[in-house]
């Protein structure tokens, strides 16, 4: 139904003349921008060959690169990257709608700097890249999603941690599993769907009546847990049914296990949930017999037995009763 | 895929005006502007060729086409964000009064335009109209799964709240 009303909706939009010439001024753009690429290359290739040959002679040791898009990497830029003092560590870099690098991430202030060490100007940044040089002392790379770069990574692809330089949600951090295709957000609160995600989190009833949250990982080698675990209180909430409704929240942070003051979430129409740092359990009340609650979580952090922390993120159905 | 899933320039062209309508229509929706609208054809259409290689097989074509012109359609309004025109190059009045066209019709295409964000056009274009599935549509535009349900719902909410659009 809403499907031929959205047709006839949308065909009311009135078709412009001249749509067939911007197909082929499109298609010409792209022809000719082909064969000055071809004409550069050719260009480009002759003279670095030229310029190793008498470096290699020379034995200046300044190190052209060619990188997988068949571009000449310039030197100071090779430079810029770290690889010139012969460092095998990736470098995410953040490249301009041209081409050039604008920025190279400096992990300790968790941000992009330009080679003059200013900070990066998120607008400017047309896609991020990491670069590395592989075995053969050939440079690689992988783009990340415009707005994104790499905190942490293995190159086998596991878990990445993102921070968001997309000008709109500049500083969020975000969640990259390569194995579950996709992103998650702080800012809207969802990452990981537990039909398709590397975790299962339910709240259990125990035999007191409590509730407590288990994690289950479908890959306990890839997610070895901890103990230890902390989340973000003030990004719990709950909703019944199909609504959401916050439970609210006091905004600091807790470290399931290691004790703490407890949290109450009260949606003020008689449903409560208490979370229990101390004894890592949520007492749920208020809420009807088989009745749906919905769990949101956001920021919550599982150590992992290897040293590094996963965030959590998502919506998970716990039924009540 | 290999160049040679379109013969030639002149099939390539045939193929994708045959889908250059909806690809228009899908822009306005985002910019409510000809002008640009028309852009993001021509735009689509150079990135459809540059890189037809990348298209796995002919029948992922239109999708894989809305895809960009999607995305085109998402730079242009970012660049509009970050810009002062000196001129008011305005909204067009993008259809006129037909009669063959119904009230509801218009009154859904008004609030489409008026009342949805980015997100909540793409999302809805994409699985309302395209049919694609919500975990395609993750794919696609690189939004987690729950965020597209999410945006789902809250679209559906607005439009039935602005139109009486009874599911159904």
């Amino acid at each position: 139904m809403m499907k031929d009303e959205l047709r006839e909706a949308v065909g009311i939009i009135e078709i412009p003349e001249g749509l067939s010439e911007d197909i082929e001024k499109g298609v010409l753009r792209a022809m000719e921008e082909k064969q000055h690429e071809i004409k550069m290359l050719r260009k480009i290739t002759a003279v670095a060959a030229i310029f190793m040959a008498a470096v290699i002679a020379a034995g200046a040791g300044i190190i052209f690169a060619r990188n997988g898009r068949g571009v000449i990497q310039r030197a100071a830029e090779y430079k810029f990257m770290g690889f010139r003092t012969g460092t095998t560590e990736p470098v995410v870099v953040a490249l301009s709608e041209e081409g050039s690098i604008i920025g190279k991430l400096d992990a300790d202030s968790v941000s992009l700097k330009s080679e003059t060490g200013e900070t990066v100007d998120p607008d400017g940044i047309f896609l991020l890249s990491t670069y590395w040089l592989d075995e053969n002392g050939d440079l690689q790379f992988t783009d990340i999603p415009v707005g994104g770069y790499l905190v942490e990574t293995d190159l086998d692809g596991s878990s990445y941690e993102l921070i968001n330089f997309n000008s709109d949600d500049f500083g969020d951090r975000i969640i990259f599993d390569p194995a579950a295709s996709f992103l998650g957000s702080e800012e809207e609160g969802t990452g990981y769907d537990t039909s398709e995600g590397e975790l299962e989190i339910s709240l259990e009833k125990t035999s007191d009546g409590q509730y407590s949250f288990v994690f289950t990982p479908k890959d306990e080698e890839k997610y070895p847990f901890s103990e230890a675990s902390e989340y973000h209180p003030d990004a719990i909430s709950g909703f019944k049914g199909e609504s959401l409704e916050s439970l609210g929240g006091s905004g600091a942070s807790y470290l399931l296990g290691t004790g703490g003051p407890k949290l109450e979430l009260d949606d003020g129409k008689g449903g409560k949930m208490i979370i229990d740092n101390e004894n890592n359990t949520v007492e749920i009340s208020g809420f009807g017999q088989d009745e749906k609650l919905w769990v949101r979580l956001r920021s919550v952090g599982l150590l992992l037995k290897n040293g590094k922390r996963l965030e959590l993120h998502g919506n998970w159905v716990v039924k009540v009763g | 895929m290999n160049e040679r899933m379109f013969e030639d320039k002149e099939d390539f062209c045939r193929r994708f005006s045959e889908i250059s309508d909806e690809l228009y229509r899908i822009a306005f929706i985002y910019l409510k502007n000809r002008e640009d609208s028309r852009d993001v054809v021509q735009e689509t259409a150079y990135r459809c060729f540059k890189e037809r290689k990348k298209l796995k097989e002919i029948r992922y074509f239109k999708t894989w086409a809305i895809r960009i012109a999607i995305n085109c359609s998402q730079d242009i309004l970012k660049k509009r964000k970050r810009t002062v025109s000196i001129e008011d190059t305005g909204e067009d009045i993008a259809y006129l009064p037909s009669p063959e066209a119904s009230a509801d019709a218009r009154i859904l295409l008004e609030a489409i335009l008026g009342e949805l964000d980015e997100k909540e056009k793409t999302v809805l274009l994409l699985h309302e109209l395209y049919g694609l599935s919500l975990k395609e549509i993750s794919e696609t535009v690189k939004i987690p799964l729950s965020t597209v349900k999410s945006v789902l719902y809250r679209t559906l909410k607005k439009l039935k709240k602005e139109c009486f659009y009874d599911e159904g």
